[in-house]
């Protein structure tokens, strides 16, 4: 059937979308043709799984919290700041 | 000297300067070379801070060129977006008639467990997505950067950077594509 054709979309198409998808910006027929693909498709599902939780990982504060400039590095720039003003 | 706290910066900004150049440059020691740079630059043009910005976003607009030069000086990176590079995106999907857009068999994603998944947002953890950034390349970390760090939303970014949105979506494919590979190598099946 022709409506078929024009909705199938191979993986690399499909990753594109999801990557759009975890974006929020999917419009309504991508996600139709990314539903249609991934219900077919156990790795690009996995893939979408997946990349919706490096999202959330990325946006959370830990990656970010856990790196601290070394204290000693810090006195060294207060002395030097104090010595410059 | 006006609305500036020189005393202060350190306990203020030195962390968060430090993780916003990690994003582009992958040695910490450098990194802080970096933000001690900013700091001394920034004392000696004090006289050439008008107040029309904040302290803060004064200070990171020194830091991002400090950064860029760092990066041009290590020579090794494109700073420019050149999409006629050999695209990485083919070494993840088959490009010939029989296999054209499917995935390589040595690329196709595998199931993870659920126990895997909740453990890449905890603090112990999250250092191998540290990792995997790391390994990618520019301008994707500069665009990771804007995205997560900045929270700079994808019109801005295609704005400030001079990126149409088609290829804003290209590196931000790229992007998910080597991540995921990277975790999944080092991480979900575990």
């Amino acid at each position: 059937m022709r409506w078929t054709k024009f909705l199938m979309i191979n993986c690399k198409e499909a990753t594109l979308l999801s990557t759009k998808h975890v974006g929020h910006e999917i419009t309504l027929l991508e996600r139709l043709k990314l539903t249609l693909h991934n219900s077919m498709c156990k790795p690009c599902k996995y893939f979408l799984q997946q990349i919706k939780l490096i999202h959330q990982a990325l946006q959370s504060k830990n990656l970010h919290d856990t790196v601290h400039m070394r204290e000693a590095k810090k006195k060294e720039m207060e002395e030097l700041i104090k010595n410059n003003l | 000297m006006l609305n500036l706290n020189p005393e202060q910066w350190v306990q203020l900004y030195a962390d968060d300067m430090l993780r916003y150049a990690l994003f582009r440059i992958r040695d910490q020691n450098v990194c802080e070379d970096l933000v001690q740079d900013t700091f001394l630059a920034a004392l000696k043009g004090k006289d050439g801070f008008k107040g029309n910005s904040s302290e803060k976003t004064w200070l990171w607009s020194i830091l991002k060129n400090k950064i860029i030069d760092a990066i041009r000086k290590q020579g090794k990176e494109n700073l420019t977006y050149d999409f006629f590079e050999k695209d990485i995106i083919d070494d993840f999907f088959g490009s010939d008639q029989a296999s054209n857009g499917h995935w390589k068999s040595e690329q196709v994603p595998k199931e993870s467990s659920n126990s895997a998944l909740e453990k890449l947002l905890q603090k112990e953890y999250i250092q191998t997505l540290r990792f995997c950034i790391a390994k990618l390349k520019e301008p994707q970390r500069l665009i990771l950067q804007e995205k997560y760090f900045n929270e700079t939303s994808s019109d801005e970014i295609c704005k400030d950077i001079g990126l149409s949105k088609s290829n804003y979506w290209v590196i931000m494919h790229r992007i998910n594509l080597q991540l995921r590979k990277c975790l999944e190598t080092n991480w979900f099946t575990i």
